[in-house]
């Protein structure tokens, strides 16, 4: 089997994803294409050797939809023998994205693949394709279906990670995210996102506040307790969960992950193929795995998909240097630290979500590029990153410097 | 248990009067019959419209107990539970899709299949009687409007309003079921029957119900808007959260409105008799069915004892 190997990595910063955030003027083809001239730009690469292009699009409706990593690569000027597949993972299509486009490698039927993907989450807003798991009843019912920020509450409750625990991680990951930036860690991977006539829209991440404070945090309301209360969510994850007794409701704006527009990209391909290309393979795919989990309580699955890549790999958890996990809330990055028994120096070394923004399509693809950067600086050898995703999946991706 | 009259315009008035019972009520009996004569009345050319109408005080309270419990005999499958309560959902939709226009005038309560029959009429009336009550109580016995009812209450009043209506299963008076919409004239008793051939007459019933014309939209949020959406997403928690999901029949209705709000008529139909077949084989309704008739027939009994005691 021909290994995949990762040759490049870029990433839009992130905008706040507002009417008045940064990259609101931007459409999705866009932030994707924009991406994609960057990976081919910087390489000379010709993109006639590139045989798809796999996103994740979260929302892949109106100006977001049909097929945009396609749409996106003919507007970009890729050859239009490139293909382009968009898929949906929720917020672990990113990382899906780039475990897809290395799984065609290693069967051998690709020599080189762009995964990453894209959202725009000013213009098309989270849940604008409906869906049935909390709107049809039949589904809903069985499932337990609650939103996701109840389910980081349970979560909370049941391992005991209080207002002032989620919120101190949540200040750290400002920290950590104003470091990087002020440091110059991300700048071997993230292109500004210009307009049409060149002007430049953003160049970092807008939703950073390194000046953050859990005094500042604790000022903010809870988020999900007036919908554990009405409709009742608290009691339908109680149905599952009556162990807990109460939902603790501890998550809000500050300590949960931003809603921000972004694209990624990452260049994946056999060894043969980069060297045709002139291009050094920064690090391999030695694993990755997908992995289901219960769906009321629905963001414990990292550690899972975790444990079943590092199995895969022939691998413990201790072989791996670097961490990271999506903080899509921060209860859910402290249990994936608990329950792997990390040390939390070594996850989310340059912060996350909670001071960047999930741009849920993207950010696995942003997430893997990040820390390979990090492996890069420091001269680490392997990470493994993580998201966790609605409906109760997990993914996970390991790899290696080469 | 049904005669007709047909007078010189042409109007056929269907009169419900079952022998030996207070209230009208729909077996398997009185629907051949209903069947037969509802086909002779569409094709009787001399026939203009059809008022349908009950000679007791009331119109028609629903299924009896042979055919609710019936429907959950051991040698009767699901499907075939279904395919029964279909029959009469069946009967209803030839009705309303029979080309005549068809009035229901009611001197006083319907509820359950009673009002759902009124559902399928182009244009219902109701006397304006103290005693009477509307509604489609199904829920409280842990089943649902299996003959048309959760899809024409939707396709009436949309689904924000159909929802909480369908699962509260309350029953209500003549003048809050015209409020509701669920009823489109409440007249003096005495002028029901002219009340109801007038309409007839001046040609005010469309024969054609809104959801089988070209171009029907549900009133109110369109199914697959966000809104919509959410709110089904709310109603799913709040039932789900309430119940603990240990009442089936609020469930299926809530399934009801949303699968039906996506389907044209005869295939909701379906799905509705489908869910009501489900409810109905279930130990669940089949007890809150028994109590319910336990406790009418004492209810009855009582207040024949005390005719015969004040007699």
């Amino acid at each position: 089997m021909p290994d995949a190997f990762i040759f490049d990595h870029v990433r839009t910063p992130r905008g706040r994803g507002k009417p008045d955030g940064a990259l609101n003027a931007a459409t999705p083809v866009h932030l994707a294409s924009t991406v994609l001239c960057a990976l081919r730009d910087r390489s000379a690469l010709d993109t006639s050797g590139v045989s798809d292009i796999v996103m994740g699009v979260v929302m892949p409706v109106g100006e977001q939809g049909q097929c945009l990593p396609r749409i996106a690569a003919l507007r970009a000027g890729y050859d239009e023998q490139v293909a382009g597949v968009q898929i949906n993972r929720f917020c672990g299509s990113g990382l899906e994205a780039v475990n897809m486009a290395s799984a065609k490698v290693m069967a051998g039927q690709a020599d080189l693949v762009v995964g990453g993907g894209c959202e725009s989450m000013s213009r098309i807003p989270i849940l604008s394709d409906g869906g049935a798991w909390s709107q049809d009843p039949d589904v809903s019912f069985a499932t337990r279906f609650v939103p996701q920020g109840i389910s980081a509450d349970l979560i909370a409750t049941k391992w005991g990670y209080d207002r002032a625990a989620v919120d101190a991680f949540a200040v750290e990951s400002h920290r950590r995210a104003a470091r990087a930036w002020s440091e110059g860690r991300f700048a071997r991977s993230v292109v500004p996102v210009t307009d049409h006539i060149g002007e430049v829209l953003l160049e970092r991440d807008e939703t950073v506040r390194g000046n953050s404070t859990t005094e500042d945090l604790a000022r903010l309301k809870p988020a999900f307790a007036a919908m554990g209360a009405d409709p009742g969510f608290d009691a339908i994850a109680l149905l599952r969960y009556p162990e807990v007794g109460e939902i603790a409701h501890v998550h809000h704006a500050g300590n949960s992950s931003g809603i921000v527009d972004g694209a990624a990209a990452v260049l994946i391909g056999t060894r043969e193929a980069g060297a045709a290309a002139g291009l050094t393979p920064r690090a391999r795919i030695r694993a990755f795995a997908e992995i289901g989990s219960e769906p009321t309580i629905m963001l414990t699955a990292p550690s899972f998909a975790a444990e079943r890549a590092l199995k895969r790999a022939g691998m413990g958890a201790r072989d791996i240097d670097l961490y990271e996990i999506n903080e899509a809330f921060a209860a859910v990055a402290l249990r994936f630290i608990d329950a792997l028994e990390l040390d939390p120096a070594q996850v989310n070394v340059n912060g996350g979500a909670i001071a960047m923004g999930h741009p849920l399509g993207a950010t696995g693809a942003m997430i893997l590029g990040t820390v390979l950067d990090e492996l890069e600086r420091t001269g680490k050898g392997t990470a493994l990153a993580t998201l966790c995703i609605g409906a109760g999946m997990g993914v996970a991706t390991i790899i290696e410097r080469v | 248990m049904l005669r007709t009259e047909i007078d010189g315009d042409g109007i056929a008035t269907l009169i419900l009067d079952q022998p030996e019972r207070p209230v009208n009520t729909i077996g398997w009996a009185l629907l051949e019959v209903l069947e037969a004569e509802v086909e002779r009345l569409v094709a009787d050319g001399a026939v203009s419209g059809i008022v349908v109408t009950s000679a007791k005080s009331s119109f028609l309270a629903g299924a009896d107990l042979s055919i609710m419990t019936g429907l959950a005999a051991p040698q009767v499958t699901l499907i075939e539970a279904a395919r029964r309560i279909g029959r009469i959902g069946g009967l209803f939709r030839r009705l309303e899709t029979c080309g005549k226009p068809v009035v229901a005038a009611a001197p006083g309560t319907a509820l359950g299949g009673g009002l759902e029959w009124m559902l399928a009429c182009h244009h219902r009336i109701a006397a304006d009687s103290p005693k009477a009550l509307f509604g489609l109580p199904e829920v409280t016995l842990g089943i649902l409007p299996g003959a048309g009812g959760t899809q024409r209450v939707l396709r009436r009043l949309g689904i924000a309003k159909a929802i909480p209506l369908l699962l509260e299963g309350r029953t209500m008076p003549a003048a809050e079921a015209l409020e509701a919409g669920l009823l489109d004239a409440v007249v003096p008793p005495g002028d029901l029957i002219p009340a109801a051939k007038a309409a007839l007459r001046n040609g005010r019933v469309n024969p054609v119900a809104p959801w089988d014309a070209k171009g029907f939209r549900l009133p109110g949020l369109a199914p697959t808007s966000s809104a919509a959406g959410d709110l089904f997403a709310l109603w799913n928690a709040r039932v789900l959260a309430r119940t603990r999901g240990e009442e089936p029949a609020q469930q299926a209705i809530l399934s009801c409105v949303f699968e039906g709000s996506r389907l044209a008529m005869d295939t909701a139909q379906k799905v509705e008799r489908d869910y009501c077949a489900r409810l109905i084989q279930s130990a669940q309704a089949q007890e809150k069915i028994a109590a319910f008739f336990t406790r009418g027939t004492a209810k009855a009994s009582a207040a024949a004892v005390g005719t015969a005691e004040a007699g």
